[in-house]
């Protein structure tokens, strides 16, 4: 840490000497201290889940958007990216050559956008010409970011999915850069940013709470999973192959985000209930399932965040073949997409070779009705992922 | 009475400052009242007085821009929003409304005259501002502590001076901040104008919704374990509380320790879980009258191994995960000295004084003496001096008594200690029982 901010504070006299360089006249000292922001705020990212991360230097370039000729901004941005990317702990050197150069771009882009906004749609720093450049300025550096995030991930699914977070980061940065060079008149100077990076720093802090207490949610749900495992009541790495395989047939049959989640969360533990029951035994001697079943659902329910995974666990069993009421059958349809795909793991016992005959006896349905839809789906699953084997 | 006079009060300031001071721009007024009775209704995390921090914050904002429109009656005004608490307002209750407008009203107002007073004096540059803003902040608490100390203590039985310390007490210096804040924002409104209002509040509205969320689904993430823990002590009724006992006592310690809140936090959690492998054993095992076979003892046992599986997957609680196991939470003299995390041996202190002073189907609960000298026999040895030390200070100095009143009677210990001594402290209560039992057996295996 203490090297880190050595680093920071060497390269803030080098970015001195050059912005006095190439801007004699300009805020030099405001230059080399917003620099030394952006080396700070790339080290702290915004976590937010189903987003990418967001560095807080994105704020901090809209200052210097706002504030500098086009040398010295380049000059800052420059510097500044190349010690944050020296300092930055990523696990490769590619990565974060792609980083930098994907931070580079963004401030390229804000730069370009806010001087067009001002200076070709709006006639000159007026206020409301400002005020809207920066914020496009700003759009377009996380524009920017989930393009990239999109492209990595082949997909436009799940874009914006941050968007909280995303708009924080602008109209804070937006805030921080007119109380630095004002908006049609003049601003405080380095006070703004320094003061008006609190709603940012709250933002961040905020963010990285729920994000941790999320993954540590998650992690202890899977580390629970593992439970029935461990005492020998199911094959090892039954929950996660259900809850792996749930999820996969779940979307194929049209299921949204929420109910994805609350979906895996029921299969990695629909089998906690049998820990809780009396005559718990060994592999070889089956509980009801039933009962099975309703054990784990009360355990589930008894959370307000995981009473729609206990419903799922509830799903009443299929009695008969007759048709249902749509609505109903909607609300069920992750429950018989978990009794699915848990029956057929049963079956297959992870082994890819049983699965022609499980699904002929999933079909036959020996003393339960399966989902014939549900099965359907499942097959279309498989059939794909053994034409793309992962 | 109070809260009457109180109110009337802030209307007489309202029609006096109206008549010295001019009107204020009613624009302003509806923004920034709007805003502190927004502030006021956002009561997310503590019931207490979090909420003043942010309406504090549009009350120094609204002291600023009305100075510079010369009138006191602005910042009255927005203060007199307060009184828009809804929970008051839905039940009609008058006397906190009034209470509520007086007091926000004469604190603002307080603070808008101290402002003034020194924005005469001085020009408006940002470090003068920020100089500025402490004076007039203090103004503000100032009224608002003693009118509410004043109302609190003639409406409850409780002295004002007790009052007052709780006030005190409650980080009343930790609104500070915001008022620089609030003071910078309406500089900034004075500069581009109600747009900065939304540039101001969107990320804080944000940060809140989300800090809200995280608080609720820490509270989640709580109460799943917490009803696990349950159904797993459900499974053997001597162990009722258990769990809940040993994170208390585990706390004691930590706190005693003074370890930071987020170790705390990682150590509540991980002596709530210490047990939680228990729920791979069958019942019929956990209350098996009579003796366990060496194969159903050994299964019995596992579950320690379980319990650490389970808390080294999760990140958070995997450097703390040897609190399940009693044979890596022993305190080994030489070696534990550096660098091993010192919760385990917290865990394993808790855990056993309360099996010590529980009933357990065997024998009946120690008296709390016998069980400190059986921490302390074995402290060095096998457990943690420090941990045992502080355990037992901090018992003492809250005066609280756990175990049979104090009959320290001998004949408890005809049946041999199946804590202290026996190299089995931190199994807690599952495993003295087979424990002793294949003992008895000499060893079957």
């Amino acid at each position: 840490m203490t090297s880190r901010i050595t680093g920071i504070v060497v390269v803030g006299a080098v970015v001195a000497a050059l912005t006095a360089l190439v801007a004699p006249h300009g805020d030099a000292v405001a230059l080399v201290l917003l620099a030394a922001g952006i080396v700070v705020g790339e080290l702290l990212e915004i976590q937010s889940t189903g987003g990418p991360p967001l560095p807080l230097s994105h704020a901090v370039v809209l200052v210097v958007v706002a504030l500098a000729s086009a040398p010295a901004f380049a000059v800052t941005i420059v510097v500044a990216e190349l010690v944050a990317a020296v300092l930055r702990p990523a696990a490769n050197v590619r990565s974060r050559v792609v980083i930098t150069l994907q931070r580079l771009l963004g401030a390229a882009v804000a730069y370009s956008v806010f001087r067009i906004g001002v200076d070709v749609v709006g006639s000159g720093r007026t206020k409301w010409a400002v005020l809207a450049s920066l914020a496009a300025a700003g759009a377009a550096q996380i524009g920017l970011d989930e393009l990239v995030a999109a492209l990595a991930r082949r997909g436009i699914e799940g874009a914006f999915r941050a968007w909280r977070a995303e708009l924080a980061l602008v109209t804070s940065g937006v805030l921080m850069a007119v109380g630095q060079a004002g908006a049609g008149g003049r601003g405080m100077g380095l006070w703004g940013p320094l003061i008006f990076s609190v709603p940012l720093l709250a933002t961040w802090y905020s963010f990285n709470r729920l994000s941790s207490i999320r993954r540590t949610y998650d992690q202890t749900i899977r580390a629970l999973s593992v439970a029935p495992e461990l005492g020998g009541l199911v094959r090892t790495g039954h929950a996660q192959r259900v809850a792996k395989l749930s999820v996969a047939v779940g979307r194929e049959l049209g299921l949204d985000h929420n109910e994805l989640e609350q979906l895996e969360i029921a299969a990695l533990l629909h089998h906690i209930g049998h820990l809780c029951l009396d005559d718990a035994e060994v592999l070889g001697r089956p509980a009801d399932p039933w009962e099975v079943a309703e054990a784990g659902a009360a355990i589930l329910r008894a959370t307000d965040y995981l009473a729609p995974a206990g419903d799922l666990l509830a799903v009443e069993p299929l009695r008969h073949r007759r048709p249902i009421d749509p609505a109903e059958r909607r609300r069920g349809l992750g429950g018989q997409v978990l009794k699915v795909a848990s029956a057929f793991d049963e079956l297959t016992g992870g082994d890819q070779a049983h699965a022609p005959a499980a699904i002929e006896a999933l079909y036959s349905g020996p003393g339960y009705l399966y989902d014939t839809e549900v099965l359907a789906a499942l097959e279309r699953v498989l059939v794909r992922s053994q034409v793309q084997p992962v | 009475m109070i809260c009457l006079a109180v109110g009337l009060a802030a209307v007489g300031a309202g029609v006096f400052t109206l008549r010295a001071s001019g009107a204020p721009s009613p624009l302003a007024v509806l923004l920034f009242g709007s805003l502190f009775a927004f502030a006021e209704n956002q009561v997310v995390v503590s019931p207490e007085r979090a909420s003043i921090s942010a309406s504090f914050m549009v009350a120094m904002a609204s002291v600023v821009v009305f100075q510079h429109q010369h009138t006191l009656t602005g910042p009255l005004l927005v203060g007199a929003f307060g009184a828009c608490y809804l929970p008051h307002v839905r039940a009609l209750d008058w006397r906190k409304i009034l209470f509520n407008l007086g007091n926000f009203s004469l604190a603002t107002l307080g603070a808008a005259i101290a402002f003034d007073a020194l924005a005469r004096v001085g020009t408006t540059s940002v470090p003068v501002l920020l100089l500025f803003s402490l004076p007039a902040a203090f103004v503000f608490s100032v009224v608002d502590v003693a009118l509410v100390t004043a109302v609190v203590s003639a409406s409850t039985d409780k002295s004002a001076r007790e009052v007052l310390s709780q006030l005190l007490r409650t980080g009343m210096l930790q609104i500070y901040p915001f008022a620089v804040l609030g003071v910078f924002m309406g500089r900034l409104y004075l500069q581009i104008g109600p747009a900065s209002v939304l540039l101001f509040i969107v990320p804080i509205v944000i940060a809140r919704h989300t800090f809200k969320s995280y608080v609720d689904l820490r509270a989640a993430h709580e109460a799943t374990i917490r009803i696990l823990i349950r159904a797993l002590e459900a499974k053997d009724a001597y162990t009722a509380g258990h769990a809940e006992r040993v994170a208390k006592f585990a706390i004691y310690i930590g706190t005693e320790l003074s370890l930071p809140p987020s170790r705390l936090e990682r150590l509540r959690l991980a002596a709530l879980m210490h047990d939680v492998g228990k729920l791979i054993v069958p019942n019929h095992l956990l209350n098996k009258p009579g003796r366990l076979t060496a194969d159903e003892y050994a299964r019995v046992r596992r579950h320690e191994q379980v319990s650490m599986e389970i808390l080294t997957r999760i990140d958070f609680l995997a450097p703390v995960a040897p609190s399940a196991s009693s044979e890596h939470a022993r305190f080994r003299p030489v070696s534990d000295e550096y660098g091993q995390p010192i919760e385990p041996h917290i865990v394993a202190v808790a855990d056993a004084f309360d099996a010590m002073t529980s009933t357990r189907s065997y024998r009946r609960a120690l008296s709390q003496e016998v069980a400190f000298d059986e921490l302390r026999k074995n402290s060095g040895r096998q457990f943690h001096p420090r941990c045992v030390e502080a355990l037992i200070a901090a018992i003492e100095r809250r005066g609280e008594h756990y175990g049979a009143g104090y009959e320290a009677e001998s004949d408890h210990w005809s049946t041999p200690p199946p804590q202290a001594g026996t190299g089995s402290a931190g199994l807690g209560d599952l495993l003295p029982d087979p424990a002793r039992r294949l003992a008895n057996e000499g060893g079957a295996a």
